[in-house]
């Protein structure tokens, strides 16, 4: 082959490789970001590190898929739905910073929190915010939603009294332990707990015969339980905000030879807790507000969904991670706006949704309500011991 | 009673526990003058070597043991390479050099682990259980491997060849160097010894309390207690002040309840702080009547 001829054939094949690459481009685009004229910026604040590094991983997760089936689905019409995700590493400073750098990049639109030190500094930057709008997806205290002057902010998870009135009106009345033990962090999560224990079990059956916290940095639990043991408890009720201290705390009481019945504050029960428990959570009971095999219509989309994105079933904070984002674009979607932030509260708030957790419906606070579960491992799966009805 | 005892028992284990990272830490200091930021760190990959000998390539759970410390070890080993101009020129710079390396070992074990600690199965499991109290099997076995580890890094420092070169070199380097002691090769093993002592330490004890990312400060600080408790450069300070700590930790929890045994630590350091230049004092004068 002469020289001309050898330059053709180069010319030709850098001629095909530009347009199969072009080609390329063009298949790898969803149809959103081809007929987007818009962008949706959603802000989701999580821990990616430190304590509560899996929550906010959980949180990210189910917060991606929303967003994914969105723009794959075109579910806004012309509008790209984009996710910034920035790490509170649990820490309320950190957080507000990130809420600031996130409303200074446009986004009006702010998710995420599974701690409520940050849920509560993050809604004290938010809450007189009438452009922005913030749905807190794990935090269960109630302060956040207390106080907001512009309506503007949601907690999606159980508070503290709605987990309380499921879960320990469950182990009172249904489990029946004569006398109980309670080890929870020294947090304001963890006092929350322990008041909601106080006013359940105050007086009558179960006896609480031992209040015992822990500094959430702690590994060895020792101490507190030898007290446990000492105590004459047939249960142990532990209140943890993360799952690495839950499952210390019962392996460790195993490996001392603890014969209790265990029990653990709401919304923790998850693949973390197993994976770190192991066979020392098996009998583990709580209560959650989902279970990846709740049988309806939405929650089986949405388990075909993650397990098609992350082949595994979906956590209760991967579910919180996914409604936090879904909900608000239903929202934004029948207000017809993403930029009144006050139209998508008043749409949020309004309305019925059916979500992977049920019905689900919002009292005056922003609170979320739906069906809650009493949950249990049984052969390091967590199965569905009994459902207790929205209230 | 029970729950007193039981603590007395757990903090005499872990105290001695802290006295080996705290050896380490001591040595290191009394040679070099100066503080491995990352000695925490140390312990911590310890504790990622016992979760990896227990868990992802099972091992023998004695050979972890020798593991974390050949590892760690080595790991000292590497860091004094990059310190080493560092120590002659300017040691406070050693001070943030290992500081970031601090935070370098913490984030990626940190990313390594997924953000959480992770559960490391125990030696033997099980307590054993004598009237009312009880102590883990595992804590015993870390309170003995702490114990033997301890004993032969003192015996090797009084008795072998090298260690009495380290022991020149801490009292008087320029003499050690005048007397042909390779005090670069002195000063990579006292990196060697304290990262072995750090690592054998993390694996003793993270079937009791986990493999955490986060664990690195406040042992640390711990260490740090021990150290100022016991004495700089004493590996049986470095003991007595890991099993005093341990066992006023273990009665604070036991009687107080577990969220004050932090502050006990804090206070304990600043009580030692003070009181130990006046008892230094006392001494002296006390020597000084007798001569």
């Amino acid at each position: 082959m002469n020289t001309h001829a050898c330059k053709r054939v180069r010319a030709a094949g850098i001629g095909v490789i530009a347009i199969t690459l072009s080609l390329i481009g063009c298949s790898g685009s969803t149809p959103s970001n081809t007929s987007a004229t818009s962008t949706l910026k959603i802000g989701l604040i999580v821990p990616l590190t430190g304590p509560s590094a899996a929550s906010g991983e959980h949180g990210k997760n189910g917060a991606q898929l929303a967003v994914d089936l969105a723009n794959a689905n075109n579910s806004l019409p012309g509008v790209h739905v984009e996710l910034a995700i920035e790490d509170d590493k649990s820490t309320p400073e950190t957080a507000v910073i990130a809420a600031q750098k996130l409303r200074n990049d446009g986004a009006q639109i702010i998710t995420g929190t599974m701690n409520s030190s940050v849920a509560v500094a993050l809604a004290n930057a938010l809450g007189s915010d009438t452009d922005a709008l913030y749905l807190i997806t794990g935090a269960q205290a109630q302060a956040p939603l207390d106080t907001q002057p512009g309506n503007n902010i949601f907690g999606l998870t159980y508070n503290n009294a709605q987990n309380a009135d499921a879960n320990l009106n469950w182990i009172k009345n249904v489990a029946k332990p004569k006398k109980i033990a309670s080890v929870g962090e020294n947090s304001d999560f963890g006092v929350n707990d322990l008041a909601q224990l106080n006013k359940y079990w105050g007086s009558g059956t179960p006896e609480i015969v031992l209040k015992e916290t822990y500094d959430r940095t702690a590994t060895d639990f020792s101490a507190i339980l030898a007290k446990v043991r000492d105590s004459g408890a047939d249960g142990l009720y532990v209140t943890a905000g993360s799952p690495t201290n839950a499952a210390s705390i019962f392996t460790q009481a195993d490996q001392l030879g603890l014969k209790v019945a265990k029990f653990m504050n709401a919304g923790l029960m998850n693949e973390s807790l197993i994976s770190a428990g192991g066979s020392h959570v098996e009998g583990l009971v709580s209560a959650d507000t989902y279970n990846y095999s709740i049988d309806n219509a939405e929650n089986k989309d949405f388990v075909k969904a993650f397990n098609d994105a992350y082949k595994k079933n979906p956590s209760g904070e991967e579910e919180l991670g996914f409604d936090s984002v879904n909900l608000i674009l239903q929202a934004a979607k029948k207000a017809g706006t993403t930029t009144d932030m006050a139209a998508v509260s008043s749409a949020l708030k309004e309305s019925t949704w059916n979500t992977p957790r049920g019905e689900l419906t919002w009292d005056s606070t922003g609170r979320a309500h739906t069906a809650a579960l009493i949950v249990g491992i049984k052969n390091g799966q967590i199965e569905i011991v009994d459902t207790v009805a929205k209230k | 009673v029970g729950p007193t005892i039981d603590q007395i028992l757990n903090g005499l284990a872990t105290g001695v526990v802290y006295g080996l990272v705290a050896a380490g830490l001591s040595v290191l200091f009394k040679v070099l003058d100066t503080v491995n930021f990352a000695h925490g760190d140390f312990y911590v990959l310890g504790g990622v070597v016992a979760y990896v000998g227990a868990t992802i390539v099972p091992l023998n759970p004695f050979l972890t043991l020798a593991l974390a410390a050949i590892v760690v070890g080595g790991l000292g080993a590497l860091l004094h390479l990059p310190l080493q101009r560092l120590l002659r020129t300017n040691p406070f710079n050693v001070l943030l050099a290992t500081f970031a390396v601090s935070l370098g070992i913490s984030n990626l074990v940190s990313f390594g682990f997924g953000g959480r600690a992770q559960p490391v199965p125990a030696i033997v499991e099980g307590a054993l259980t004598l009237g009312p109290v009880v102590i883990t099997y595992q804590r015993l076995i870390a309170a003995a491997v702490g114990l033997l580890a301890i004993l032969v890094v003192a015996l090797w420092l009084k008795t072998s060849k090298t260690g009495r070169s380290v022991r020149a070199v801490a009292d008087n380097r320029t003499g050690a160097q005048i007397l042909g002691i390779d005090t670069v090769r002195i000063d990579r093993l006292v990196f060697i010894i304290s990262g072995a002592c750090a690592g054998l330490a993390g694996a003793a004890l993270a079937p009791v309390t986990q493999a955490s990312p986060f664990g690195g400060l406040p042992v640390m600080v711990t260490a740090f207690v021990v150290l100022v408790i016991g004495g700089v450069g004493s590996v049986s300070g470095a003991l007595l002040g890991g099993i005093l700590l341990g066992v006023i930790e273990g009665l604070t929890a036991a009687i107080l309840g577990a969220q004050w045994t932090s502050l006990v630590g804090y206070v304990l350091l600043i009580a030692a702080l003070f009181l130990r230049p006046a008892l230094e004092r006392a001494r002296a004068n006390d020597r000084r009547s007798l001569a």
